[in-house]
């Protein structure tokens, strides 16, 4: 479905719809890029893009860009990085796409708030990445998934018509298309403000890390303890690639908000609902989560799944106790409604890493249907190339 | 395809005990409770379209064969919970049938200890919850039309109960869905499907109407029976510290179970005064203001047939009159647990309705509230029979656009109808807000034209304030106008999914968008 237009052309064509823009041609990438200021750009140029059938594919920081042989736009999105509301009474922080997260959270952190998600992959990482980035995002039973914390947002579709929501905290009026273009991983629409959630500081912020002595037994006590206790955070790390005399190899890292009695009422709920399969540890927390940020990539195999409670047991069963040298690394978050997230990265000369275009919460029968119509709202397929900016993570 | 043949056809696919199509049948399928279709009713008139035939599917099987052969001969079907909707989203608009689907009623698998629960769609709310409480479970559902309203039909309107502000709306307890898509494929989403208990394509199904599948299981979260529920009432002089109290409370840890602000007005009818705030007997307060004694007075303060036709004739006098009556605002809170967690709460609730200048009234408007907390609904047919209408436009916001939106919608509304809210369903971001409005005119036409001119100045007074047209009852075929507005752009996504999946348009066509597939 390519336009089969050349580079100079596309270029030349953009900047009559965009005039006074610095625009960029890479002939060695086949790409011409474009900075827009504002969502009224972004429209005109997808809008151009659509007609004649150029694919637009966003510049990601977290990864490689897709390698193409058509000619395309690059859309950076570093100018359009406002924050362009704050609502206090209401809870509420809207930023464009090309907010830097580490920005945010800093401007965030000024005004005594903060997001209730924390960012997988580094704080480099722009707004619209951070959500469309297939990765579930750091996220813990008390708060959910990055996708909780969108509250509304705007978008640009593959036709250049720009999406909108109303601003409530609950809607019936048809289908939540927003929740789509998230999952369409770019492929629906490309976010350009979005509301999030946010809260205050918390009083107090509780990190305890924990050394787990029974990894079966800790890992089936783990529901209760998201349960009873809801910590903010909560992950348990297993098989750690850089355990040593010191460092535990399997650990949970357990994050608390708030006042001083109600933090430690709950730190007492996940002491005593873990029982004696974990005992505290002496390597401080943080030490613990940097160390697991450096192990990320370098073990081979990564692959990421939801299982329910009997799924999670029988996978604990087969990595069996303690660490094993060539046992996969298992990161395990989520633990909310009877669903465990499930990262596994497996020893270097594993099969490459599968590459795909379904998100993690999507279903089969329901990333059928959202390819179906893909299709049907994007027929030159100028976005269909949005999703791949993922499949090179690095 | 002729509608005699097309029932012919269904018989064989379904057996004759599976196909209505009795004249009265027909007739009650024309429409759902949308007041429009009452007031033709109580205006002696048939409705200009009625169902060809009703089809009462046994299970999902049955659901598929209707659907195939619905996109087969390009057959419009819509299909039916209990048709307790009010916003026309089951009216025909084209010559259809109608798919009930009350007979899938069985409770397929019920896990305490996951605690999840999945039914069939056609299982009426009141007996699911009486089941779950049979094992000490409970849906945390509880719309006003829990009697008479469908499982599928919650999902399909994103439905709230009133105790959201604990529970979440229907699609926070939603997990999985089977859904019979518009080509007669079964699709298994969420986790009765290999996804998540968020697969976003939940999302689109929930809200959907009926236009894009029939849903034919739910799967959904179940809580453990609260200990103990109690409940309090508090008052508010003034209103906007009655708001500034509930935002406090959802952004504090607390999770109430109950948390609904009434306006003076609604905090009258709801029948928590009988004294205005200076100690005056509420109906000679009402009587002495308005001049009219009797009749006007009784419209306020009594649901007075005779007294609504008179003061509902002239809303805006009874509006200003209403402005007049110093009443106050009454805040219905509820918490649960163990008794002393409730102890806990309450002292917490006593803090903030002190700095919001609130008034601790105790536990009486609480219960009482509590025990007739559906009753309010069914007090609608009396106006009716008045010769009057009456509905409900359930709006939301953010805390920030709340009390300016309401103000504009009340001033909005005003000029037409007979108007009162409250703020239930609050988040720790924004809240709803339920209108009640009613008006008297002499004909058929004239009322029809008044609801219009009302539900036109009330939803724009929303938009004004970006704030949402619905909030838990759904678009149908009243508020498809305002969607453009609604949600720029949504049309062309709905338009996508409607190509993709339905081609034929076959699914409850001219529904929550006015698109040509
Ligand atoms: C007195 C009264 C009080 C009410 N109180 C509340 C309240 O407190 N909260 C609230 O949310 N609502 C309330 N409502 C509105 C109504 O009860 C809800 O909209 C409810 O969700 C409708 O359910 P139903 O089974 O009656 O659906 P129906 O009215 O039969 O159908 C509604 C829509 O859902 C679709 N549908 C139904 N079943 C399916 C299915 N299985 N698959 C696909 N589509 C389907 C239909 O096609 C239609 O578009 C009230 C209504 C009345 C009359």
């Amino acid at each position: 479905m390519a336009t089969g237009m050349s580079g100079t052309r596309i270029r030349k064509e953009l900047s009559k719809h965009i005039p006074g823009h610095r625009l960029t041609q890479s002939d060695a990438f086949r790409l011409v890029t474009v900075q827009p200021d504002n969502p009224q750009e972004l429209h005109t140029i997808v809008g151009f893009a659509a007609r004649e059938g150029v694919p637009v594919v966003p510049a990601a920081h977290a990864t490689r860009p897709p390698v193409m042989e058509d000619w395309h736009i690059r859309l950076n999105f570093g100018r359009m990085s406002a924050i362009v509301d704050f609502s206090l009474e209401s809870g509420l922080v809207c930023a464009q796409a090309g907010t830097k997260l580490a920005d945010l959270s800093d401007w965030l952190m000024e005004k005594g708030h903060s997001l209730m998600v924390r960012p997988d992959y580094g704080e480099d990482m722009e707004l619209w990445e951070f959500l469309l980035a297939p990765d579930a995002g750091n996220f813990g039973p008390r708060f959910g998934s990055k996708w909780e914390q969108v509250f509304s947002l705007s978008a640009v579709l593959p036709s250049g018509r720009i999406f909108e929501n109303s601003l409530a905290p609950a809607r019936a009026s048809g289908p939540d298309f927003s929740r789509i273009i998230l999952a369409g991983r770019g492929a629906f629409g490309l976010p350009l403000e979005v509301y999030l959630k946010v809260r205050p500081l918390p009083r107090r912020r509780q990190l305890t890390a924990l050394a787990i002595l029974d990894l079966p037994e800790a890992c089936a006590r783990a529901w209760k303890v998201a349960e009873a206790a809801q910590p903010e955070f909560m992950e348990i790390v297993a098989n750690q690639c850089r355990s040593g005399d010191k460092v535990p190899a399997q650990f949970a890292l357990i994050e608390l908000w708030g006042e001083r009695t109600e933090v430690a009422r709950r730190k007492e709920l996940v002491r005593k609902h873990f029982g004696k399969s974990a005992k505290t540890t002496d390597v401080p927390y943080e030490e613990l989560l940097g160390l697991e940020e450096t192990c990320r990539f370098e073990r081979g195999a990564r692959s990421q799944y939801f299982t329910d409670r009997q799924g999670l047991a029988e996978l604990i069963d087969s990595v069996g106790q303690g660490p094993v040298a060539d046992a996969p690394q298992l990161r395990l978050r989520g633990f909310v409604h009877n669903q465990a997230y499930v990262t596994i990265e497996r020893p270097a000369g594993s099969p490459p890493r599968p590459t795909t275009t379904q998100d993690l919460f999507t279903s089969t029968d329901g990333s059928w249907l959202l390819q179906e119509t893909s299709r049907h709202l994007d027929p030159r397929g100028i976005f269909s190339w949005a999703p791949r900016v993922w499949d090179e993570v690095g | 395809m002729h509608g005699q043949r097309v029932s012919d056809e269904l018989r064989k696919l379904l057996g004759s005990d599976k196909v209505v199509t009795d004249e009265q049948y027909l007739l009650s399928y024309a429409s759902d409770m949308i007041p429009t279709g009452q007031l033709r009713k109580l205006a002696g008139r048939l409705p200009s379209r009625k169902p060809l035939s009703i089809c009462f599917a046994e299970d999902v099987e049955d659901v598929r064969r209707v659907v195939k052969f619905c996109a087969a001969e390009r057959v419009p079907m819509i299909p039916w919970g209990a048709g307790s909707g009010v916003c026309g989203s089951n009216v025909p608009v084209e010559d259809s049938i109608a798919l009930d689907l009350k007979r899938m009623n069985r409770v397929l698998s019920l896990v305490p200890e996951e605690r999840q629960v999945t039914v069939q769609p056609g299982l009426i709310g009141e007996e699911l919850e009486e089941r779950l409480n049979a094992r000490g479970l409970t849906m945390g559902h509880f719309p006003s039309s829990i009697a008479c309203s469908t499982v599928g039909g919650y999902v399909a309107c994103r439905s709230a109960g009133q105790f959201s502000s604990r529970y979440g709306k229907i699609e926070d307890m939603l997990l999985g869905l089977e859904v019979v898509l518009p080509n007669g494929e079964v699709a298994r989403l969420g986790i009765l499907g290999d996804g998540h208990y968020k697969d976003p394509v939940l999302d689109l199904i929930a809200g959907s109407e009926g236009t894009l599948g029939v849903i034919t299981e739910v799967c959904l979260k179940v809580e453990p029976l609260p200990e103990k529920m109690d409940f309090r009432g508090y008052a508010f002089l003034d209103l906007e510290d009655g708001i500034q109290c509930m935002r406090r409370v959802m952004q504090s840890d607390l999770r109430p179970t109950v948390l609904r602000l009434y306006d003076p007005l609604d905090s009258l009818m709801a029948g928590f005064h009988s004294k205005t705030s200076d100690g005056e007997d509420i109906h000679r307060a009402a009587a002495r203001l308005t001049g009219l004694k009797g009749t006007l007075a009784a419209a306020i303060t009594e649901l007075n047939a005779a007294g609504l036709a008179v003061g509902l004739f002239r809303p805006s006098l009874l509006n200003r009159v209403v402005e007049l009556l110093p009443t106050r605002a009454l805040l219905i809170a509820g918490v649960q647990g163990k008794n002393a967690k409730i102890t806990e709460q309450w002292d917490r609730f006593t803090t903030i309705v002190a700095a919001a200048h609130g008034e601790d009234l105790g536990p009486a408007p609480g219960h009482a509230w509590y025990k007739r907390r559906y009753a309010v609904s069914y007090k609608q047919s009396k106006l009716y029979q008045a010769g009057a209408f009456v509905d409900t436009m359930e709006v939301a916001t953010t805390w920030e656009n709340l009390a300016p939106m309401y103000r504009a919608i009340v001033k909005a509304l005003s000029k037409h109808v007979f108007i009162m809210a409250h703020f239930s369903h609050a988040y720790p971001q924004g809240c709803s807000i339920y209108f009640t409005f009613a008006a008297y005119r002499p004909t058929e036409r004239s009322r029809k034209s008044t609801y219009q001119q009302a539900w036109r100045a009330g939803l724009e007074a929303v938009q004004r304030f970006n704030g949402t047209i619905s909030h838990h009852h759904g678009i149908g075929t009243l508020k498809r106008w305002a969607m453009t507005r609604e949600s720029p752009g949504g049309q062309e996504l709905f338009q996508a999914f409607k190509h993709a999946l339905d081609p034929a348009s076959i699914m409850n066509p001219g529904k929550i968008y006015n698109i040509d597939v």
